[in-house]
Parts: C-alpha cells; structure tokens; sequence
C-alpha cells in the first residue's frame, strides 16, 4: 500500500474511532466518573506547567517587541501586541502542543499498554465497549480542558508581560492593561476556541488512535507514545494554518 | 479510585473551569466596553461630508478626554446636488455621566465634531468640542455640527515647500555666522580682529602725546618745529585729516555714511570715553614727564623718541594713506561705500523675507515627512 | 446445527499474507471440553478470538449458542459475550483495578448495587481460592494467581462457555495443576461447554484421567478415573499449518498413528 492509500486508512480509522467513542451518548454506562478522572488527570494535571510556560512566554514576548516597537515610538502598544499574539496563536498552539507532549504520549502509552497485555481484549471479552469506556472519556475531557487551559494560559501570559513591562522596559502598568484590553475582540475570542477545539480533538484521537493499534510489546508502546506526540505537533501546527486562515477571513481582517 | 475522592477530583475541575469562565465573561463584558452593561448611554449624532475611515468603536474624546465611542457609521442617501455637505451620519455613545456631571451637560448644542486622528499609525477618534454655556444642553439623539478639521496627511501635502526654504535659509546665516566667527570678511574682521582696534588705540595715544609736546615746546617737539620736513609730514597728514574729516562731514565714503547714522555716533561716543580715559592716563604721564620722571623725561633729552616720533609719524602716514585708498579693513570701511550699500541691502532683504514669511508662512516651509 | 455450543464451519482466516486458519470445522458441545492442541503460533488463540467475535473470519461461519455470529455488530456481540468468559493468557487483569474491581468488573459496568458485587466476588474468589487477595493488586500477584483470578473474573455472570488460552503456560507443575483442577470443576459441576487451549500434554492428560466430585463432607473432591475409563466430556482438537489434524474424544487421541500427534506424546 503506497503512502496516500495509508493515509486513507488512517483516517477512516481515526473517524471510526470517533464514531465509535461518540455515538449513542445516552446509552448506559455513561462513564462519568472516568471522565471525570480524566479531566482532572489532563486539566489539572497540566495547568502547572501551562501557568509555567505561558508566564514566561508572554514575559519573552514583551521583551522581544518592546525594542522593535520602541523604534516607531509605538513602545506603548507593548500590551496589546502581547494579548494578540497570546490570545490567537501562542495561547492555542503551545497550550496544545504541551498537551499533546504530556497528556497526549500518556494517552497513547496508557492505551498502548492495554492493548500489549490484552487488557483491551479482555474488556472486550468482558462485554464493555473500550471506546465508550477509554476513547470517550479523554476526548471529552481534551476538548473540554484544551479550551480552559489556553484561557489561563493567556491570562499569565499576559501577566507575565506586564510584570516585563513593569521591570524592564519603564512601561506603566496602566498603559500596559489599557493597550492590553483594546487587543481584546470577539473574533478572536472564537477563534481561540474553534482552534482549542480542534487542537484538543487532534490530541484525542492521534493518542487514542496510536495507543489502540499498538503492536509489539514494550517497544511498540514505546513507539506508540512517540508517533502520538509527533504526529499531534505536526497536525497541531498545520491546522493552525488553515483555522488562522479561516478564522481570519470570516473575521474581515485577512 | 474509590468513590470519595471523586469529590476531590470534581472540586478542582470544577475551581478550574469556574474560574475559566469568569474571566472569559470578564473579557467579554471588557470587549463590550464597559463592565456595567444595563448604563444607558446618551447617543449624540453628527453628520460630516467625510469620515476619513472611522470605525464603529472608535474612541470618541471632549476636549481630548476618551468619554465614549463611535457606534454606528451610517450613510445618508444620495444627496440631491453635489455640493452637499453631509453625506454620513455618526452615532456617537457618551458616557451617562462624565466627570460628575451628565453628559448631557457637558456637550452642548453648539459643540462641534472634529475627526482625528492619532498616533503614527492613524487610528481615527472623533474629538468633540465642550460648546458654551450659552447654547443649550444636549439631549439623547440630538444633532450636533460637524467640521473638518485638517489631518495630518492634508499638512503634509500642502507645506512641501516651507521646509525647503527654511533650510535654505537658515543654511545661508549659518554661512554668515560662520564667517563672521573665523574672522573672513568685513564684518568678521571687524568683530574678530582686535588688531586693528589696537591699532587705532595706540595711533591716537602717540598723536595725544605728540600734540602736547607740541603744544609744551620740548625736546623732540622742539626739533619737530625746528625741522621742516617733519613739519612737512605733519602738514600733509593734517591736510589728509581734514580731507577725510571733510569727507565725513559730507558723509562720504563708509565712515561718513556711519557718521551720519546715529548708531555710529554712539560708537564714537563710546570711542570717545575711551580716548577721554586714555587721555586722562596721558596727563599723568605728561606730569610725570614734566618732573622729569621716567622713561619719558629721559626721552627728551634723547635723540630716541625724534626718530620714534619720525617714524611712527611715517607709519600713521602710512596708515592714513592706507586708509584713504581703501586699503584694509578700517580703509574698506572708510572709502567704500559699497559695502555699506550691501550691508544694508542684505538686512533690508532679511526684513522683507521675515515680513513675507510671516505673512505667508506656506510659502516658505516644507515638512517633507518620510517615512521609512 | 442446533445442538452445539460452539460450531465452526469451514473458517478461513489470514493475517497479511500468512494464512493462519485454513478451512477449520468443528462443534463443540453443550457440556463439552474441548482440548484444542498445536505448535505454538498455530493459530489457536485465534480460535478463541473468533468465537468472542474479537475478530472476524475471511470466510466460513461461526455458531455460538445457536447464534450465527459470523456477521454480528459490536453491540450484537456485547450482548452475545454475556454468555462467554474467556481466561487470557498471564490474566489479562487491568493493573489500575485491584483484584475486587477486576472480578467485579461485569457487575460494576451493569450498575449492579455494592452487596451483590461483593458478594458475587467473594463466591468467585473462594472458588479459586484466593477470597484473602480480595484487596490486593493484580501487580502484588504472583503469574498463577493472576490467572486464577482471570478465571474468578470470567465465571461472574455464569457464562455457559468458558474459554481458555494456554491457562497454564509458564507455570510450575503444581500451579498447573490447580489451574487444570478448576477447569475440571467447572466442567464436571458447573456443566460448562469450554475450548481449552493448551500445548502441553500434561494438560489433556490431568483433563482427560480426572473428574470432580462432591465428597462425603460435602466439598470438592478431584478423583481420577478408574483405569481404562476416560472422561467422555473432554475431546481433542489438534491443530497443524492451520488445519484440523484430528478431531476426536481421548482414546482417538491417544492411539492416533499421526507421526507429529506421536511426536506430540512422545515428548511428554
């Protein structure tokens, strides 16, 4: 089978395995409770090191434009460069790439793992749906705290430039909010959560997809978990073309 | 994963997603403009001939103070002949209350709208102008006027020129200036070069004290009477003198023209006091000459001072000659008349230039903004 | 057709270009144990995978309770798998669940309230002996125990067919035998039809020569046959390149002339 063929098959897998995880979403077990842990296990659990990253992003960012602004006297928009910049790409993307590398590689060795021992077949055997018991759970969760995390992220991005702007390049803190807050406008409000959105998706089924075909005992989770994090960035930064592309034309402003 | 930690679990998903949605409702309201949505805003409309690119939600100022934004952007219909001169409307929401006071008090109806814009980047605010207290409140959906205001943009285009010239200008007095400062030039010599000045000082110190030897008789005097061709010198530098007084009289020649000038006199004068001071230290030498004392006292009984006195007598004659042929500055400024013609004409042309100028100042001045 | 447990008819199945089964036919029936014997990689986890609908045959038909489940939906087959419980190899027991949730796990996923699980585990547990690791994690146990407790797991809900793979593999003789006792019970007191996969001939044989009992006290008691009277319940599957060698109850089996089932015995 050539690559395109392979392509093809991957991604009617990956659909069916939506599909499947999806479909008849009233029908008992409901499985709350795992989705619950799950949500606590990816949102929780990785809103350290998004606070982590997105403080010293946002910081990075007010130090880096300050200069190139200050030479069009333009230093004051300091703030609203930082919120923009945070709140259409960096917010999203590098909120999803930390959850693909942390949670995403979890996924795909946690699943990965089942499936080596026959835990998956087991489940089977045993008359409960693993897609409705494992998929599900984590795809709602992703979609759900994807979203949630990128909003904090945000906030102490933006928190982290202004203590830059305080500190370093002599800009009030009113000056600093007050051009922060003219970057805020509903387009990219939406567009922050059409992409987490999808980010989060992405996530979900590349760890989920690679997790459930694992072959070949420790070395194949192994794999498993590595393809997971590499395939989700990959997806993660070439959907945030077209989404920007979208978002951007919808909105008047591309 | 026993039951009772599900609360545990819940309780910090919970926190999380709560506070999540506290601050995306919080931006929302803060995009909206104003964390209190259920203010009623007092709408005042304008209309204008042109809105220059202004939004919905641009920034709308009295008197340069940020009190509202534009809201809406409406276009009248097609007006019936071409010289119309308001073709779009503007709604404009003010704050209910601005600085204490209702809005409806602080613009009132002869307020005019003015279109702005600010910053390098353009962005567009209307700025509203405070009115009298004459002219009545406004009221919700009241109509106030509107008047263009020029833009950066149409003072750019239109005083190309002035900045040009003003660099011309300017380049030139540098030029003078800096003349003057070397020490080239008329002026600049005279300014400068204190020579000559010292010239003239010692000039007029040796000629005081030659008169009073004169007048006293004595010594190298004596001899000066006795012989006639110092005597012959001194008539002819006296008959220069004259002339040249002659000449100053008539108001020939630079230092004529200058005597005449007021402004010149009072230099005189000035020169005058000097030559008074300097005077009054000769009679001090003179007694002192008289008792004999000093340098002097022994110059009369020394054949040194005659042939000083001959000499410096060949050098003023010399200076005089010079002078009186317009040879250097002080006989430029004597004999030449043209000079002085110049320097009057140069400062009657700057004084007609500044009175231009001022009277049209675009003619003159060019801002040339580039950018990048 | 209508009175086997299990039947399979002319099942074709390849993975790539390796064809594993190639025509297999057999029935198992109600009551039966079924030895299924071959080489390793013989195919003959496949066989159980078929029968619970894990995967599905290139071609043939497979019976389950009278229930032609070649074509079956996922849903289909989850309802089917309530009669069904199936040991895996090493256990198969999820690791994050501790032995409770794991042989209660059919109970806890239908809802069932906490005293019924409870006490449906213990029964299970007793049963395989071991109602004392009620608590512990699949990870604190040892292979055998997690095999027994694999086989506790699949009896909740009382399936009438019971699979086995390779329940004894890696396992020390007396281990092996305990598992092997358990199939026994079941199959002589509980009357369940079950495919046990297995390599080992020790296997067939303690299957074959042996039967349970409810001794004078009233517990359990393994006896072995009487000479010459071999279990009728339990027959012989042997399976080679992915065809049927030899269908047949015991004495077939021992005084096969097959030169590789001598092979097979001789090696015991």
């Amino acid at each position: 089978m050539n690559l395109f063929l392979l392509l093809l098959v991957e991604l009617q897998e990956a659909t069916l395995l939506v599909w499947r995880a999806v479909r008849h979403p009233f029908r008992r077990p409901l499985y709350w409770r795992e989705t619950v842990v799950q949500m606590d296990t990816i949102g929780f659990g990785t809103l350290p090191i998004v606070l982590l990253a997105g403080f010293f992003i946002g910081a990075v960012l007010a130090l880096q434009t300050a200069g190139t602004l200050r030479s069009f006297g333009a230093q004051n928009y300091t703030g609203r460069l930082v919120a923009t910049s945070l709140l259409r790409e960096l917010g999203p993307v590098l909120t999803c790439i930390l959850l693909a590398g942390r949670s995403g590689s979890g996924i795909a060795a946690e699943l990965g793992a089942m499936c080596v021992s026959e835990q998956i077949d087991a489940m089977r055997a045993l008359g409960t749906d693993p897609f409705r018991k494992l998929v599900r759970p984590r795809l709602i969760a992703l979609m759900t705290m994807a979203p949630i995390l990128t909003i904090f992220a945000n906030v102490i991005g933006i928190v982290g430039g202004l203590v830059v702007a305080i500190t370093f390049l002599q800009i009030p803190s009113s000056v600093y909010l007050a051009s922060a807050r003219e970057a805020l406008n509903y387009d990219d409000l939406w567009g922050m959560f059409l992409k987490t959105g999808v980010f989060g998706l992405i996530v979900a089924i590349v760890g989920c997809r690679c997790g459930l075909r694992t072959r070949g005992g420790t070395v194949g989770v192994g794999q498993s978990t590595t393809t997971s994090v590499v395939v989700s960035i990959v997806l993660i930064l070439v959907s945030d073309f077209f989404l920007t592309r979208l978002i951007l034309t919808l909105s008047g402003t591309a | 994963m026993a039951k009772k930690k599900l609360s545990v679990l819940d309780l910090r998903i919970g926190l999380m997603t709560l506070v999540a949605i506290m601050v995306l409702v919080a931006t929302i309201l803060t995009i909206s403009g104003d964390l209190n949505p259920f203010r009623r805003e007092l709408i005042v409309r304008t209309r204008l001939s042109n809105v220059d690119g202004l939004r919905p939600g641009a920034e709308v100022r009295l008197s340069g103070v940020k009190v509202g934004k534009v809201q809406r952007v409406l276009l009248l219909p097609v007006p019936e002949s071409t010289d119309a001169a308001q073709t779009v409307e503007l709604e404009l929401a003010l704050e209910p209350i601005i600085d204490g006071k209702p809005a409806g008090e602080r613009v009132r109806q002869d307020s005019k709208v003015i279109l702005g814009s600010v910053g390098l980047l353009g962005d567009k605010v209307v700025d509203i102008t405070p009115g009298t207290l004459r002219a009545a409140p406004v009221n919700d959906g009241d109509l106030i006027g509107g008047a263009s205001e020029t833009t950066i943009r149409q003072i750019i285009s239109g005083a190309d020129d002035i900045l040009a010239n003003f660099t011309t200008l300017s380049d030139s007095l540098k030029q003078i200036a800096d003349k003057i400062n070397r020490g080239e030039g008329t002026v600049g010599r005279l300014v400068s070069d204190a020579e000559l000045y010292n010239n003239l000082e010692r000039t007029t110190a040796e000629a005081a004290r030659l008169v009073q030897e004169i007048r006293t008789g004595q010594g190298t005097a004596a001899k000066l009477i006795g012989d006639p061709r110092l005597y012959d010198d001194l008539d002819a530098a006296i008959r220069r003198v004259e002339k040249l007084l002659a000449d100053i009289n008539d108001g020939r020649g630079t230092l004529g023209k200058l005597a005449t000038d007021d402004r010149a006199y009072l230099e005189v004068v000035a020169v005058l006091e000097r030559l008074d001071r300097t005077s009054a230290k000769l009679e001090d030498a003179i007694t002192r000459l008289e008792r004999g004392e000093g340098t002097v006292g022994r110059l009369l009984h020394d054949d040194k001072l005659y042939r000083d006195a001959e000499q410096t007598l060949a050098g003023l004659n010399q200076l005089l000659a010079g002078l009186e042929r317009g040879e250097g500055s002080a006989g430029k400024l004597l004999r030449d008349p043209q000079l002085y013609d110049n320097l009057t004409e140069t400062a009657a042309q700057a004084n007609q230039l500044l009175i231009d100028f001022r009277q049209d100042p675009k003619k003159y001045l060019t801002i040339r903004l580039k950018l990048f | 057709m209508g009175e086997y447990a299990i039947e399979f008819q002319d099942v074709h199945l390849s993975f790539g270009t390796q064809k594993v089964l190639d025509g297999i036919s057999f029935g198992v029936y109600p009551g039966e144990t079924k030895i299924v014997m071959g080489g390793s990689g013989t195919g003959k986890s496949t066989v159980l995978k078929l029968v619970l609908g894990l995967l599905k045959p290139d071609s043939g038909r497979i019976f389950v309770d009278n229930e032609d489940i070649t074509d079956f939906s996922e849903s289909q087959l989850t309802v089917m798998r309530q009669k069904i419980g199936m040991v895996f190899q090493e256990g198969a027991l999820f690791d994050s669940l501790s032995v409770y949730e794991n042989v209660g796990y059919r109970l806890f996923e239908r809802g069932a309230d906490e005293e019924e699980i409870e006490e449906t585990v213990r029964r299970m547990l007793r049963f395989v002996n071991l109602e004392d690791a009620i608590n512990k994690m699949p990870a604190e146990l040892s292979g055998g125990m997690r095999r027994r407790v694999g086989i506790a797991r699949a009896l909740v809900g009382n399936p009438k067919i019971i699979l086995y793979d390779e329940p004894t593999a890696g396992l020390d003789p007396p281990t092996a035998r305990t598992i092997c006792e358990l199939a026994i019970k079941l199959r002589d007191l509980e009357g369940v039809s079950s495919l046990f996969v297995t390599h080992r001939i020790q296997d067939a044989l303690t299957l074959a020569d042996h039967h349970a009992t409810i001794g004078d006290n009233g517990e359990v008691v393994i006896v072995k046959n009487p000479r010459g009277q071999t279990e009728t319940a339990t027959t012989f599957l042997m399976l080679r390149h992915g065809k049927v060698l030899l269908e047949g109850d015991a004495d077939t089996f021992w005084n096969s002339t097959d030169p590789y089932i001598r092979t097979f015995l001789e090696l015991d």
